[in-house]
């Protein structure tokens, strides 16, 4: 049977597709504004042509890639590829400022091989496990769990609590712009069709993270300065000795990752922001964190790229998809006619293995791609400012409209880019808006479907045996630096 | 134009933005195009939900037939957010050239009724319908109840207890679960609507215990009910559904309901006559290919599409009953 | 420590705005709150940290960086600029309305108009080319049809 897979796999057709969609997934990751779910969506027509096993490779393959492309210009120009980035981008740009591109974008590249590895080999061998696990998530649990990941803000937040909690509320506030969750009931809108969508998340997430940085390039403007030195030796100097001391948090990144990846509706930006925080608490250095923690990004880029992994778990044991991707991917096998769920474990064992190896395989392949569209965005650095900032700006403003085609989403751009601007001038981090945008949604939604479920009773969000650990952890989590705070203020 | 000297740069730039704006001038306006040479240019379908799900699925699969017959690329567009609210507006605001058209789905005939948008089933010139899913009732694998009587006889004796969802508030499986209850001759608040962000959430929530119904369309519920999570017990159409023979029809069991979600390509109003001709033709070449077919089979539809005379009257009826539902369920006031 | 006052104002402002703002939302459910639960909480947070911030303002770390007004200009033409492209891009299409942006961007950055012309040609249609049949975005067709 494993035979049968591997045959499927090596042959030259698969291993075409594999490598023209890896470098098609990088090369739209790379693009601020496109996402792994565009570059997927825009597969599927091409896939009513091919036969399953090719389609879910093209899909897999170009979903790595474009996860790990997000970082580049996420390290290089301060735009985050795709959302999955987002967690850690100050902290890739910040080295990339302190002129250590190279070491960061190495990092990211192995890191990101080594969680795509071993979100890859948990699919193989737990994957009807986790998925039991995993359809344990009621909304209680998934309120928790979103909770958890805001607290993650005041962790992930440098320099002043204070601050990051009004940025935090900023998030989580544009998050609240157009229909509410459960109503229906248009909030803040204005009437405008526009804004009952809602403040579109790309859009500000170009212009808190790119805009505002072109502005701050534009006030110190100084055109014998390059945006970033380019240092010399490798681009894995310190990929071994990171790989070496870090074994451990490796894993748990990865494990976190995947775990985050497996729950349907929280993807790999979730995982990556939770990983970040989780990373930052459980480290010596956490000062760092925010300013250029090579550690953090490496953790962080494990567990977005294991968690790419992980969404194809409940996707292949269920049929549920894990995330907009893997809905996708479901989408295709049914239109080839094959059902995802235990149908296919029992059906086409040899179809499951092939996919395992396609995994395997498409986070190897990453290495030599993602090596190959290192050198190639290294050039564009390497352009004097006056060039490369306004092809930046043209990239912010076609990278806002691309994903919803709306002249809207520009001037959500401008305005996110002021804001971000005004607030990184006066020492207000923006990574907690984002964050905000991310979960603020999942939260108030989960929030208020756990009341209407128990009929207005709180006791529910403790009396489940996941939601009554994720929530004393929570609280553990809140309470903590109270209960610190009165220790001190007793010794005192 | 290049052995300028700088002296005299500026001049040469302003001399230039005139030359330019001679060009744009002339071939600026009046480029209007006849209808026999439609299309000249790549087209673009809004598709008002997300990538991954059922509406985007029928796009991809018309858009792709549609640019094989007419030569042209096709593009679809996901404009999701505020319960359609936002793709729908921005397909009926879209230049009525028949370059963007808009993959309309039921909810057009809601939102109006809801206040959330003033555009509405008018603001459409419909072309053809491509599919129509109707609704059933799941529940889960070790649920009590074995029959939709069961299900209705326990909601009748603990109106409020259970809970049911499908997709968000005032969506069409909302709306299906509201017809339900009236024909049953429930009140509305029988059954306590949780809403979820599309089926397969709330397909998750009913296998882990968080809710105990779920409305949706079959299709969407296969994958757990061929892994044995969840039972198909009623199905609100007209006749029993090809894909699952064995599951009786609401209406035999004596509850006369039945509602359809569609999906159907429309063009803005004031798009010209010729244009929607063409692309009518188009459609019905599109649909009428195997390929389509088996893929919108295989996807979980059944092919079942209409023409823009029936697609129109679908629109009117659709608006009365899914106005009066809306109010029945006392979603609108 | 001038600047966080100013910011707590505007916090504090922004938060009292806020619940203004949602006191015609409808009102809570029999057992649930209703839409104006979360953006009060968040209103409450913003009057606070806005008030703490106005009490105990922190002096900034790093000495404010070097801004000539030459430059702000420059960043409120940049912005112009955006807003305007917003503006004409629908109009009069991508490739003119990019151009502009690109051309007058190069030239605010001191590029000699040849080197802008030369930047906007270059990058402007093929991004428009690349985004166009790659990515299948198509960006605003305008007077130049393509």
């Amino acid at each position: 049977m494993i035979t049968d897979a591997f045959a499927l796999v090596f042959q030259p057709s698969v291993l075409l597709v594999m490598a023209i969609s890896g470098l098609y997934g990088l090369f739209v990751g790379s693009i601020p504004g496109l996402t792994a779910t565009m570059a997927v969506a825009l597969m599927v027509p091409f896939t009513f042509y091919m036969d399953p096993l090719p389609a879910l490779a093209a899909i897999v393959t170009m979903e790595a890639m474009a996860i790990f492309a997000g970082d580049i210009p996420g390290a290089l120009v301060r735009i985050p590829g795709t959302p999955s980035s987002a967690a850690y981008t100050d902290d890739a740009y910040a080295l990339t400022q302190k002129g250590r591109a190279q070491s960061v974008l190495g990092v990211c590249l192995v890191f990101s091989v080594a969680g795509g590895l071993f979100g890859s080999v948990v699919l193989m061998i737990a994957a009807p496990l986790l998925a039991q696990f995993a359809l344990q998530f009621t909304s209680y649990e998934y309120f928790w769990l979103a909770l958890l990941g805001l607290s993650c803000a005041a962790l992930v937040a440098k320099g002043s609590p204070l601050k990051g909690a009004i940025s935090l509320g900023i998030g989580l506030f544009l998050s609240t712009v157009g229909l509410d969750p459960v109503d229906g009931y248009a909030r803040f809108t204005f009437g405008s069709a526009d804004l009952v969508g809602g403040v579109s998340f790309i859009p500000a997430m170009i212009g808190l993270f790119g805009l505002s940085e072109v502005i701050r390039n534009l006030l110190r403007f100084d055109d014998n300065i390059q945006v970033c030195q380019t240092e010399k030796g490798g681009l894995f100097k310190d990929v071994f000795h990171l790989l070496r001391r870090r074994k451990k948090s490796l894993l748990r990144s990865a494990a976190l990752g995947t775990g985050i990846g497996a729950l349907p509706g929280a993807g790999a930006d979730i995982a990556a922001w939770i990983s970040f925080g989780v990373s930052k608490r459980c480290s010596d250095a956490p000062e760092e964190y925010g300013r250029g923690s090579l550690e953090g990004v490496s953790d962080a880029t494990a567990a977005n790229n294991s968690a790419v992994a992980g969404a194809w778990v409940p996707a292949l044991v269920f049929g549920i998809p894990g995330d907009t991707v893997t809905a996708i991917a479901i989408g295709v096998l049914l239109m080839k006619g094959l059902q995802p769920g235990p149908a296919i474990f029992e059906r086409q064992p040899e179809l499951l293995y092939a996919v395992y190896i396609v995994f395997l395989l498409a986070n190897l392949l990453l290495l030599p791609f993602g090596y190959l569209a290192i050198l190639a965005g290294r050039w564009v650095v390497m352009l004097p400012r006056r060039i490369l900032l306004p092809g930046i700006l043209l990239f912010c403003v076609v990278g806002s409209f691309a994903i919803n085609h709306s002249p809207f989403d520009i001037g959500v751009m401008i305005g996110m880019g002021l804001l971000g601007y005004y607030l990184e001038a006066n020492e207000v981090p923006i990574g907690p808006i984002v964050l905000g945008l991310v979960l603020g949604p999942m939260v108030e939604h989960h929030f208020m479907n756990s009341l209407i479920k128990s009929q207005g009773n709180p006791a529910q969000f403790f009396t489940r045996p996941v939601a009554g650990i994720l929530g004393v952890l929570c609280l553990l989590m809140w309470f903590y630096p109270l209960f610190s705070f009165v220790r001190r203020w007793r010794k005192k | 134009m290049f052995s300028v000297r700088k002296a005299k740069q500026k001049s040469f730039i302003g001399g230039a933005c005139v030359c330019l704006a001679v060009i744009l001038i002339g071939c600026g306006p009046g480029r209007e195009e006849s209808a026999d040479q439609f299309p000249s240019r790549a087209i673009q379908i809004i598709c008002p939900w997300g990538a991954g799900g059922s509406t985007d699925t029928v796009s991809r699969i018309t858009a792709q037939g549609l640019q094989e017959v007419l030569g042209v690329r096709v593009n679809v567009i996901n404009e999701a957010g505020g319960a359609g609210v936002t793709g729908h507006s921005a397909g009926a605001r879209a230049k009525p050239d028949g370059y963007t058209l808009t993959m309309l789905t039921a909810e057009i005939n809601m939102m109006h009724w809801r206040g959330l948008t003033d555009v509405g089933p008018t603001d459409f010139e419909p072309i053809m319908i491509m599919n129509k899913v109707c609704g059933s009732i799941f529940i889960r694998e070790n649920s009590p109840w074995q029959t939709m009587q069961d299900l209705r006889n326990a909601v009748r004796e603990n109106p409020g207890k259970f809970t049911a969802s499908g997709t968000a508030k005032g969506g069409i499986w909302h709306l299906a679960c509201a017809a339900w209850l009236k024909a049953c001759g429930l009140p509305p608040d029988a059954l306590t609507w949780v809403p979820s962000t599309g089926a397969a959430a709330g397909l998750q929530q009913l296998i882990s215990e968080g809710i105990d119904v779920v409305f949706c369309s079959p299709a969407e519920g296969k994958p757990l009910l061929d892994a044995g999570k969840v039972r198909l017990i009623a199905i609100l159409s007209r006749e029993r559904n090809p894909m699952f023979p064995e599951v009786p029809t609401c209406i035999e069991q004596g509850v006369n309901v039945e509602i359809y979600g569609w999906a159907g390509l429309a063009a803005p109003v004031g798009t010209p006559q010729p244009i929607l001709n063409r692309l009518e033709d188009a459609l019905q070449q599109v649909a009428a290919t195997k390929d389509f077919e088996t893929l919108m089979r295989n996807a979980g539809f059944q092919v079942d599409t209409e023409n823009s005379q029936r697609f129109r009257e679908i629109l009117q009826a659709d608006d009365i009953q899914f106005g009066q539902l809306l109010k029945d369920a006392r979603i609108v006031e | 420590m001038k600047s966080d006052r100013i910011l707590g104002t505007l916090v504090l402002i922004g938060g009292i705005a806020l619940y203004i703002a949602t006191m015609d939302f409808p009102g809570a459910a029999s057992n649930r709150p209703g839409p104006a639960f979360l953006p009060r909480i968040l209103a409450v947070l913003f009057m606070v940290s806005g008030i703490l911030l106005i009490l105990h303002p922190k002096p900034t770390g790093n000495e404010k960086e070097e801004s000539q007004p030459g430059n702000r200009v420059k960043v409120a033409a940049m912005i112009a600029g955006l807003v305007l492209y917003s503006m004409i891009a629908d109009i009069t299409g991508f490739l003119i309305a990019g151009g502009c942006l690109t051309f007058g961007f190069c030239l605010l950055l001191g590029n000699s108009w040849r080197v802008s012309l030369l930047v906007t040609v270059v990058l402007v249609p093929s991004v428009y080319t690349i985004f166009s049949t790659v990515l299948g975005v198509v960006l605003p067709v305008g007077w130049l049809g393509w």
